[in-house]
């Protein structure tokens, strides 16, 4: 049972990602990048962010570089922001340089921001 | 479609504070205060985990305060546990710190012995019923006529 991973039971790992069959609700906050695949009822703060096409998050999203491929339904303060066709976006959106592909779903509002986050 | 692999990941310059459910397979290295229900749960090195996990099989060779109740823990020789531990199995490796309330779990085994002995009283049952329709059965006709 435990024989499989015996020799490095824990290599420390940076990169935070959270699997798609995953529910949350809270606050994460992470100061390396953070891929997200499931869903999220609850804040974000990262540095490089990315949601992927399975992701479902409502609330608020602070980050310096966010792409977004889910679902998201809330506030978004960042200062890069790329949605990509997939993209599903509800709700205010405050940043430096938005980026918006081809197909994407945006019903939102945006505000030009000069703030820098962390 | 994005594919992660199985694994989720709390990485070491994370924290997180909530709930997390159905998380399969989760590796922890940052600072979680969290109640967690997953399959399999792994609390790094640098990993500080606050508040409750129910799992399957806790690998543990970090910091963990709370209630836990997993089916095999293996608390390796960096763990430090404490608070309450209720387990079906459990490893230690030299230089684990258990500081807490410990508790092998019977529950399973009682009700998996449970069923033999109903049956044999349900066999009893039967054919004690069964005696007693052979016995009333050349009665009844006596009374009816």
């Amino acid at each position: 049972m435990f024989g499989k991973n015996r020799d490095s039971p824990v290599a420390p790992q940076n990169l935070s990602q959270i699997n798609e069959d995953v529910r949350i609700r809270g606050t994460i906050t992470v100061s390396e990048p953070l891929v997200m695949a499931g869903q999220l009822d609850g804040d974000v703060n990262a540095d490089k962010l990315k949601f992927a096409s399975t992701a479902i998050i409502t609330g608020e999203i602070t980050a310096q570089s966010l792409t977004i491929d889910g679902r998201v339904l809330g506030s978004i303060v960042a200062d890069k922001v790329s949605l990509s066709a997939t993209a599903h976006f509800e709700g205010q959106l405050y940043c430096q340089d938005v980026a918006v592909d081809d197909g994407a779903y945006v019903n939102a509002k945006f505000t030009k921001e000069p703030v820098t986050n962390g | 479609m994005d594919k992660l692999g199985s694994k989720t990941i709390i990485g070491a310059g994370a924290s997180f504070n909530g709930k997390i459910i159905n998380a399969r397979v989760i590796e922890i290295n940052g600072k979680m205060n969290a109640d967690l229900t997953a399959d399999k749960v792994t609390i790094g090195e640098v990993g500080h985990f606050d508040g409750a996990i129910r799992a399957d099989l806790v690998v543990v060779s970090g910091h963990y305060e709370g209630k836990m109740q997993a089916g095999s823990v293996w608390a390796t020789a960096t763990a430090s546990i404490s608070g309450k531990l209720h387990y079906e199995t459990l490893q230690m490796d030299r230089g684990a710190a258990l500081n807490c309330h410990v508790v092998h779990n019977w529950k399973a085994k009682n009700t998996a012995a449970a069923p033999s002995e109903n049956d044999d009283a349900d066999l009893l049952m039967q054919a004690t019923l069964d005696k007693a329709k052979n016995v009333a059965v050349p009665t009844s006709p006596e009374e009816g006529a």
